[in-house]
């Protein structure tokens, strides 16, 4: 099993945001300016460990997501239908892609379906105090994106 | 060989996503039927004739592998190749699934050539069956 930590997060993170969305995301200081609404997707593990897997990111992020995985036009209304479902899907094939690179593919373990919820910068802040592992990243037009695991 | 398939998942970007895939692949697509979870898509597999279903693994009411062993006791739609989209990366899972019969496994994020490539293989298609250009 190799260590969890926060480059583990990032690089994969990162390279999922490339592959299937065409965004490039970076590390940066914990600030999410002006932000107040938030979009967060879950998805749970269980198995050679047991936890779950969270991604948050702002509104417009979610959209401009939604947008590129659709390989439509920003501002185009449809991408808005699918923007919590956008999360959604990043936080699953994220979870796929750490899970493999954290406990190996050859472990047991099994995940289960994201599920998401509209929440605040306040909840989003005292929810990170609380996770094993977390990193916060920019992507294009910096729009924020934190992603964290909690695990036991 | 126009083809008639079914997507199976429960997210609906995804399903939107692997219907521009297909549109994009080069394949000659007859209809594509839509499924939430693997108890819609048996609904779907009885009442239409499907050329390939591709299906995600986690879903709730019914998940693909469950689907799977559903079609398996079929005797009509045993025959019918599923292909799993997932973002599943666990070896042992990925075993059993073709132990129980699945055909081929797209890794998310992917590419419209490999459905392409992947559903020419299952169907044992040539190049002037099934595909366009």
């Amino acid at each position: 099993m190799a260590e969890l930590n926060t480059d583990m997060l990032e690089e994969v993170t990162g390279r999922i945001l490339e592959d299937a969305a065409f965004v490039f995301a970076e590390r940066v200081e914990d600030d999410w300016g002006d932000t107040e609404k938030i979009i967060r997707a879950e998805v749970a593990f269980h198995g050679a460990k047991n936890g779950k897997l969270h991604i948050s990111t702002t509104h417009e992020f979610a959209e401009m997501l939604a947008a590129n995985l659709l390989g439509l036009d920003m501002g185009d209304e449809s991408a808005g239908e699918y923007s919590e479902d956008a999360v959604k899907e990043l936080t699953n094939i994220v979870g796929g892609e750490l899970l493999a690179a954290w406990l190996g593919a050859d472990s047991h373990y099994e995940m289960g379906v994201p599920e998401s919820e509209k929440t605040d910068i306040v909840a989003q802040k005292k929810l990170m105090e609380s996770m094993h592992c977390w990193v916060p990243l920019l992507g294009d037009d910096e729009y924020r994106i934190d992603v964290a695991i909690e695990a036991k | 060989m126009s083809l008639r398939i079914l997507i199976v998942d429960d997210s609906a970007i995804i399903r939107a996503i692997v219907k521009k895939t297909v549109s994009m692949s080069g394949l000659d697509v007859d209809e594509i039927f839509e499924a939430k979870h693997g108890r819609e898509a048996l609904e779907v597999l009885r009442d239409e004739w499907i050329d390939v279903v591709f299906c995600d693994l986690n879903m709730p009411e019914m998940t693909g592998d469950e689907l799977v062993e559903e079609m398996s006791k079929d005797r009509i739609l045993v025959s019918v190749p599923v292909v799993v989209v997932s973002s599943e990366r666990n070896q042992e899972r990925i075993e059993e699934l073709k132990k129980n019969g699945i055909k081929a496994y797209i890794k998310k994020p992917f590419k419209p050539e490999e459905f392409r490539d992947v559903v020419g293989e299952v169907l044992g298609l040539s190049d002037e069956e099934g595909k366009n250009g």
